[in-house]
């Protein structure tokens, strides 16, 4: 990228939006929260018959009394998030007027990074090229290392394919530890399921975000077209594009969300599709948290 | 198939050319997109939403393939031969007064041609028609045509005659066409009930409920300054209250008035009469509506006042000829001596009486027992020849239409002459009456002049012809011959011919029919004549002796047309009627040119679909 995305005003918006949330709302993005696992906090989550074995220090005798049967209390375990943020690094995110749909992502993952940072959790960004993952900033704790190496960012060359589930699989994804982010177009008959299921196999909160630019959106472009894909040469489409091409086209765009989003829900993850031009805070007070993503 | 324009063909060039158009003009943007995932995709879902849409890029191409091969298809004009499917019609289509009657909005004649272009339309392409006009005197309007247009057309412009139909010569004129090929299907339209026919089929046109009512037998008398009209009115299809007025010289105020009780099919007689000294013409109508209007009027014109001439007797003994003269014309009459003669300038005929002019006179003549040659007479005299015993005239026997003419009323038995001047070398034909000794004695002609010419070849003095009731008779028919009435009365039926008696100071005739038609009349023989195809008046003019003269005569529609219920006692074709059919043709360019119209539409909608995404 050559552009600056990732600049002082934009930083400044983003500590609005952090003040924002914070203020409104109750344990909102990310922090210091309870895992998805029993550990030893504070907190009371839920008893369990006792087994031979198991810490009778944590035996509730009162329960006994009562029932005459041996419980013990169980506590969440209470551990530091690591969220997880992989970019679609393809040719095709950054192909359009003004590369908005990578701009859009860089924007997007900083503002997630940021909130998270925010909430104490740690924070690694990955570039998807090809089959690799690509690490841009890795596990960062706190606003001045945010600060420090979110510039990073504005590095990424959107210039290759990306293979999802391939950069994914072999990757360690940590465990059951917090918020995995997947930013992409997802326009690609490529595996990207099998990377999902592995990130959600991993106990993680998983949140697929699609950008798309106005073009794809609702494509205006008419007449006999020659058209090449951006990221595969040997790919094209030529046909007259009238306006039932046009509706023919809607119709297989909505075709292809419908499946990334029955294929999310049916994994319980969460799936979200952003417009390139839409401002970043409306992304988040409007759709993230209509999406109840953030509290 | 064949094809009537061949060339036509070469526009099929154009298919290749607009190919060649389609590939060069065939260019698609170039564009790089993010990816053509989607795209790809939306092909299914094209191909749902439109089932055509693998041939949707190449419709424009397509459709303006067939238009290229129809418009070449329309200009060659393929014909397809379909086997057995043509056959020859005969239409006959009667065209007499009847078939004017008038039921509803059309006429029988109109009803009649409609389903002849019915028959018309309904044949097969490469199918004969022949088409008579059956009027007055049938005529083959078109034979063996194979053009259907041209047929229809003609067959539109047909018009029904005011007169009677002769059916016998359109019945022999069909009978042609059957004789040469008995699978001809014949076609009488008429509105007559046909009691026998054969081999051919009739269309009756008539209708049973039209009421018609028609003025007959018409005369008129003109004495003791009153005028009075006899009629019979006759009615058909119902009896009726029929109110019939007179009309004078063409005002349109009645003269006389009259209601007369007619019954269903039988003539009542009616009197008009009024008070006039003299009149133009007179008219009488009928004021009742019926089916046919034509035959609803009759008009007299008045022509005793158009003619008038004098009479010139150069005679030294002219008592006989004057007498005769007084008795039967109104002429005045003039009697000079041979010896005071010196010309006859003014006169319409003169007479000589034993003397022979020097030069004949420019009007018609009578050369009385002429004795010496007179040049442009048209004969010469040979001298008198005298009788020892006076001998019997011969009075001639022949059928000519002059002869009888001439001596129509004479008996001509028992006329004796005492002496005769014997004639030879006549080079004008002239038409013999009376001869003696295979001597023509009494002849009438036309001389070198163009005059009319009357020779007696004896004295009147020296014969008993002066003496006999043929005298009057003769001389009558002679003087008829020699200064004829322009027209032998003023009423005339339609479809008959209104004859004219053509005399040298007759020039330049032109009729005029009542639809203005102008009609110029050939004056060299001695009777001239013209058919009367309307109902109505002619107007017919003619320079008489250098000035000009118009006369109007009536024709009127003819008696028997006017009943509307006639019948035909047969109309059949003799021979075996046969049921060949001949190879058709199948002419599709009405087919070519709907295609080419569809073809024309379907390319627009496709070019503004295009163009304007009008979807």
């Amino acid at each position: 990228m050559n552009k600056m995305v990732i600049d002082e005003a934009f930083l400044g918006e983003l500590e609005a939006i952090q003040s924002l949330l914070r203020n409104n709302v109750a344990g909102a993005f990310g922090g210091n929260r309870r895992s998805k696992s029993f550990g030893s906090s504070c907190e009371f989550a839920d008893y369990r018959e006792y087994v031979p074995g198991d810490d009778v220090t944590k035996i509730d005798w009162n329960v006994y009394l009562r029932h005459e049967q041996l419980y013990e209390k169980l506590y969440y375990d209470e551990r530091q998030m690591h969220t997880r943020i992989y970019i679609d690094a393809s040719r095709s995110m950054a192909h359009g007027q003004d590369d908005e749909k990578a701009e859009q992502a860089i924007r997007l993952a900083a503002a997630i990074a940021y909130l998270s940072i925010a909430e104490m959790d740690k924070v690694s960004i990955y570039a998807i090229k090809g089959g690799e993952l690509v690490e841009v900033v890795s596990g960062i704790v706190g606003k001045d290392s945010y600060l420090g190496c979110i510039n990073k960012l504005n590095e990424i060359e959107f210039d290759t394919d990306a293979r999802i589930s391939e950069a994914i699989l072999p990757s360690r994804v940590g465990y059951g530890d917090g918020l995995s982010v997947v930013i992409s177009d997802f326009l690609t008959d490529a595996n990207f399921e099998d990377g999902i299921d592995r990130l959600v196999g991993q106990k993680r909160d998983v949140l697929c975000v699609q950008i798309l630019s106005r073009e794809e959106l609702n494509p205006q472009m008419r007449g006999k077209m020659h058209l090449f894909d951006s990221e595969d040469g040997s790919r094209f489409f030529r046909k007259k594009i009238d306006r039932d091409v046009a509706r023919a086209y809607k119709d297989a765009l909505a075709f292809v969300q419908d499946r990334i989003r029955t294929f999310c829900e049916s994994r319980e993850a969460r799936y979200m599709l952003v417009r390139a031009y839409t401002p970043i805070s409306e992304v988040f007070f409007g759709q993230l948290a209509d999406m109840e993503v953030i509290k | 198939m064949s094809f009537i324009n061949p060339l036509g063909l070469l526009g099929l060039i154009g298919v290749p050319i607009i190919i060649i158009i389609y590939i060069l003009r065939n260019k698609y943007n170039e564009q790089t997109v993010p990816s053509t995932y989607i795209w790809e995709l939306s092909e299914r879902f094209y191909k749902r939403r439109n089932p055509l849409s693998a041939i949707a890029g190449i419709i424009s191409l397509i459709l303006q393939l067939l238009l290229v091969v129809s418009i070449s298809l329309a200009i060659a004009r393929p014909v397809f031969v379909v086997p057995d499917s043509a056959g020859e019609y005969c239409l006959v289509i009667d065209s007499s007064a009847s078939m004017s009657v008038r039921s509803g909005l059309s006429t029988r004649h109109e009803k009649a041609k409609s389903e002849a272009l019915r028959i018309i339309n309904d044949a097969a392409d490469g199918s004969t028609f022949t088409l008579i006009h059956a009027a007055g005197e049938s005529t083959v309007v078109y034979e063996r045509l194979t053009d259907k247009r041209l047929a229809r057309e003609m067959l539109a412009e047909l018009e029904c005659s005011m007169g009677t139909s002769s059916y016998s010569d359109a019945l022999k004129a069909a009978q042609k066409y059957f004789d040469d090929n008995s699978s001809f299907s014949v076609y009488l339209f008429t509105d007559k009930e046909v009691a026998e026919h054969e081999n051919l089929e009739i269309v009756n046109v008539s209708s049973q409920n039209d009421v018609n009512f028609a003025i007959n037998n018409v005369t008129h008398k003109h004495q003791g300054g009153e005028l009075s009209v006899e009629c019979e009115i006759i009615s058909y299809g119902k009896s009726a209250s029929v109110e019939v007025a007179l009309y004078l010289d063409g005002s349109t105020r009645a003269a006389a008035k009259r209601t007369a009780t007619v019954e269903d099919g039988k003539a009542a007689p009616v009197s008009l009469s009024t008070a006039v000294e003299g009149y133009q013409s007179y008219r009488i109508a009928i004021l009742n509506s019926d089916a046919l209007a034509e035959d609803n009027e009759y008009i007299s014109y008045n022509h005793e006042n158009e003619t008038s001439y004098s009479v010139l007797i150069v005679s030294e003994t002219p008592f006989f000829f004057r007498a005769v003269l007084d008795v039967l014309t109104d002429a005045k009459v003039d009697v000079v001596s041979p010896a005071a003669y010196t010309d006859a300038e003014g006169y319409g005929l003169a007479i000589f009486h034993s003397y022979t002019p020097s030069v004949l006179p420019d009007c018609a003549v009578w050369l009385v027992n002429s004795t010496a040659s007179v040049e442009g007479s048209g004969f010469g005299a040979r001298g008198s020849v005298a009788l020892e015993d006076p001998g019997r005239i011969v009075m001639s026997s022949s059928t000519a239409t002059a002869a009888r003419k001439l001596l129509e009323g004479v008996g001509g038995k028992e006329i004796y002459i005492g002496e005769y001047v014997k004639y030879s070398g006549m080079y004008t034909k002239f038409t013999t009456l009376f001869t003696y000794d295979s001597s023509p004695v009494i002849f009438a002609g036309t001389n070198a002049l163009g005059n009319r010419e009357v020779v007696i070849g004896f004295d009147i003095h020296k014969a008993d012809i002066a003496l006999s009731t043929d005298f009057a008779v003769l001389m009558g028919n002679l003087l008829d011959f020699s200064c004829p009435d322009v027209f032998e009365g003023s009423s005339f039926t339609c479809g008959t011919d209104a004859v004219i008696n053509v005399t040298s100071r007759i020039k330049n005739v032109k009729a005029v029919s009542p639809s203005g038609e102008e009609l110029y009349i050939d004056t060299s023989a001695d009777v001239a004549s013209f058919r009367l195809s309307e109902v109505g008046t002619y107007t017919v003019s003619m320079t008489v002796g250098g000035e000009e003269k118009t006369y109007k005569i009536y024709s009127g529609a003819p008696a028997e047309e006017s009943d509307p219920y006639q019948a035909i006692e047969s109309f059949s074709l003799a021979g075996e009627r046969g049921y060949l059919r001949t190879d058709g043709e199948f002419d599709p360019v009405t087919i070519i040119f709907i295609a080419l119209a569809l073809l024309f539409t379907a390319d627009w909608m496709v070019y503004c679909y295009e163009k304007y995404q009008l979807r």
